[in-house]
């Protein structure tokens, strides 16, 4: 017959995984030593706890690592970026964002171009009554935000590429 | 930061060293396949399932957090993957009866106590089955085991607790049942 798992059944495995304090052990002790049942079923239950740790490992196929290797050459490489290479990607962004920055700053990018909608299209009159609004745009601005995304950019290279491989290198090393 | 004695190797391979996964594999092999025998019960799926684990492992192996344990990483990917294998296997299952064969031939080492011990284990349920398995072989914490299985740490102690309770029970009965057999 089966019984439930209860408080009682928590108490006993508390017990025999040494989780319990010293009062509540005592009194646990002084439970079993009144309860031959309770003695019974703590005795049983180191018997199958010692059984449970015999418990061996079951051993896959002998070409079992053979065979993941040939798997995994024969799935598409994944791409991890080496040091080499994200050192070369950082100085690009460097470069691209110097020359940005240069460039912005010698005026090529001051002028704004304005973007006339209504005789880009040649709908109003046609299609709409009234007259579109013209759009300006500034190079600076654009330019501006090419440089920041690249300076965000390149932090995340110097951080994956070169500080995070460096200071696990010299961590295995210490 | 935990001193992963893997993360060594992992960083070789990341490197480019391909081929020291193999060392990887080799020392991880038996937990992945007990594992995924456990969750599956079926020797072939287990050897799939398991190699899978290990490919996909490798294929993210970037993306693995440092901080972290490689074998709970990896445990969990491969409690995934058997789980999901699992779910495949149930759609087989209506028409081929193949569960329980590796316990089946495991029954031909006989008279022993592990004999008696897997028959009670595989009475149990799959995740019952898997906190026990992963308690005992290796060893790992509430927590580890919470991690792996993506489940509370306390669901994880009373499924413990209640799977040592079942087994014991389990037990009794096929004791018994062999006896009355002699």
């Amino acid at each position: 017959m089966k019984k439930d798992f209860n408080d009682s059944d928590q108490k006993l495995f508390d017990y025999l995984d040494g989780l319990m304090t010293i009062e509540e052990k005592k009194l646990f002790e002084e439970s079993m030593r009144q309860s031959p049942l309770l003695q019974k079923m703590v005795e049983e239950q180191r018997l199958l706890e010692g059984s449970l740790k015999t418990l061996r490992l079951t051993e896959p196929s002998p070409s079992f690592t053979n065979n993941v290797m040939s798997r995994i050459k024969e799935s598409p490489q994944s791409y991890t970026l080496s040091m080499r290479n994200g050192i070369l990607l950082l100085v690009g962004v460097i470069v691209v964002s110097f020359l940005a920055v240069m460039l912005v700053q010698s005026g090529v990018f001051d002028g704004s171009t304005a973007l006339n909608m209504n005789n880009e299209t040649g709908l109003v009159g046609k299609y709409i009554k009234q007259p579109l609004p013209s759009v300006s745009i500034s190079g600076k601005w654009i330019v501006n935000i090419i440089v920041l995304i690249n300076m965000v950019l390149g932090f995340i290279i110097l951080d994956r590429a070169v500080l995070r491989p460096f200071f696990e290198r010299r961590m295995r090393h210490s | 930061m935990i001193n992963d004695p893997d993360l060594g190797l992992i960083i070789r391979i990341l490197a480019g060293e391909q081929h020291l996964y193999a060392q990887l594999v080799n020392k991880h092999k038996s937990y992945v396949y007990s594992l995924a025998l456990r969750v599956l019960e079926n020797k072939s799926d287990a050897e799939e399932a398991a190699q899978d684990a290990f490919v996909k492992a490798f294929k993210y192996l970037a993306g693995f957090n440092r901080d972290a344990k490689f074998s709970t990483w990896l445990y969990r990917i491969v409690f995934n993957t058997a789980i999901s294998y699992k779910r495949k296997q149930k759609v087989k299952m209506q028409s081929i009866d193949n569960v329980h064969i590796g316990y089946h031939q495991d029954a031909l080492e006989k008279n022993d106590k592990k004999r008696f011990i897997e028959e009670a284990i595989a009475k149990l349920n799959e995740a019952d089955r898997v906190a026990i398995t992963l308690f005992y072989l290796q060893e790992f914490s509430l927590e580890e085991i919470a991690d792996i299985t993506n489940t509370p740490a306390n669901t994880v102690k009373v499924r413990i607790h209640r799977a040592r309770h079942r087994l014991a029970e389990e037990l009794k009965g096929i004791l018994h049942q062999e006896a009355l057999s002699l």
